[in-house]
């Protein structure tokens, strides 16, 4: 019951992350500020990660290439702030 | 601690700074925009976290996964509500 | 949009990043002799005080505005080099006839203001004018 339960909120997650993702390259599309799609990059990996979670084993968060897509996500978020303060006029 | 166990920690930290940059400037410039985001990546920072803590603090014996994806998709839907909802004008 | 001159075009684009600020200067210019507080601008312009503060702040930065700290921070309009002053005076002479096209060109930049919010909330030294 309860692993069914995990997949269904870990789908709602993914699609949502696959939302805010498209929202993010929409607001670079407009402001033409690279954070966006640093932003939308993070969700889009972060909605990958969770697809192939959601996918093998929905608990199971153990397995190398999940949290390195992970680490790849939040990466990019670091990116994104990063290029943000290196002050380029 | 793990590889996973530390990018875990590493995601958490990543997404408490987010928040607490939305914070910051939602107190300058009131937006709500700005409030949702903060409170979206504050979820999600708790997510990861609860994931640290099922993989490295607590024994096998219990689970975490359901209040772990619950809070996911609740941070999800904060992200997605501000995106769409506030970011207007 | 092109009834305004490059001057005032340039000024914008190098100096003004909202309508809010545009506004201020205006205000300032008016009113030269006067030295505004984050409060009396907020009153002014019906905007938050932390927002006015930002956008005097911006403006210092710009070398329009002198800033004098007396128990509380008060700027005055004052450019710092003659060609920032002629400049200036085109924009406000522009506004003055045609302020249509100046608010367009600063709202119509095709950026939302709470999406540069959001950019800008991630900008962690704040004293830069970018």
């Amino acid at each position: 019951m309860s692993e069914s339960q995990v997949a269904f909120f870990q789908g709602i997650s993914t699609a949502g992350s696959f939302v805010v993702a498209l929202i993010f390259l929409r607001f670079w599309r407009e402001s033409h500020d690279r954070l966006f799609a640093f932003f939308g990059a993070a969700f889009a990996t972060l909605a990958v990660s969770w697809t192939l979670l959601g996918l093998t084993s929905p608990e199971d968060e153990t397995r190398p290439y999940l949290y390195a897509i992970r680490l790849v996500a939040f990466l990019l978020l670091i990116a994104g702030i990063v290029d943000k303060n290196r002050g380029t006029q | 601690m793990t590889i996973a166990d530390a990018i875990y920690l590493l995601c958490a930290l990543t997404s408490l700074a987010a928040a607490a940059l939305l914070l910051r400037h939602y107190r300058a410039v009131r937006s709500p925009l700005l409030l949702w985001s903060c409170i979206g990546f504050a979820g999600l920072a708790f997510n990861n976290v609860l994931l640290f803590v099922d993989l490295a603090v607590l024994p096998h014996t219990v689970n975490l996964a359901v209040p772990r994806t619950v809070v996911g998709m609740l941070a999800m839907v904060a992200l997605i509500y501000g995106l769409i909802w506030e970011a207007g004008a | 949009m092109h009834e305004l001159s490059p001057l005032v075009l340039g000024f914008v684009a190098d100096h003004l990043r909202s309508l809010e600020e545009l506004q201020l200067l205006m205000t300032c210019m008016t009113s030269s002799d006067r030295w505004w507080d984050a409060g009396a601008v907020s009153r002014e312009l019906g905007v938050t005080p932390t927002r006015a503060r930002y956008a005097l702040d911006h403006l210092a930065s710009r070398n329009l505005l002198d800033i004098r700290v007396t128990g509380d921070v008060r700027y005055q309009f004052r450019p710092g080099t003659p060609e920032l002053a002629e400049a200036a005076q085109a924009v406000a002479s522009a506004y003055r006839r045609n302020p249509v096209a100046l608010v367009g060109l600063l709202s119509g930049g095709g950026s939302r203001r709470s999406i540069r919010d959001f950019a800008d909330a991630f900008r962690i030294r704040k004293d830069d004018d970018r």
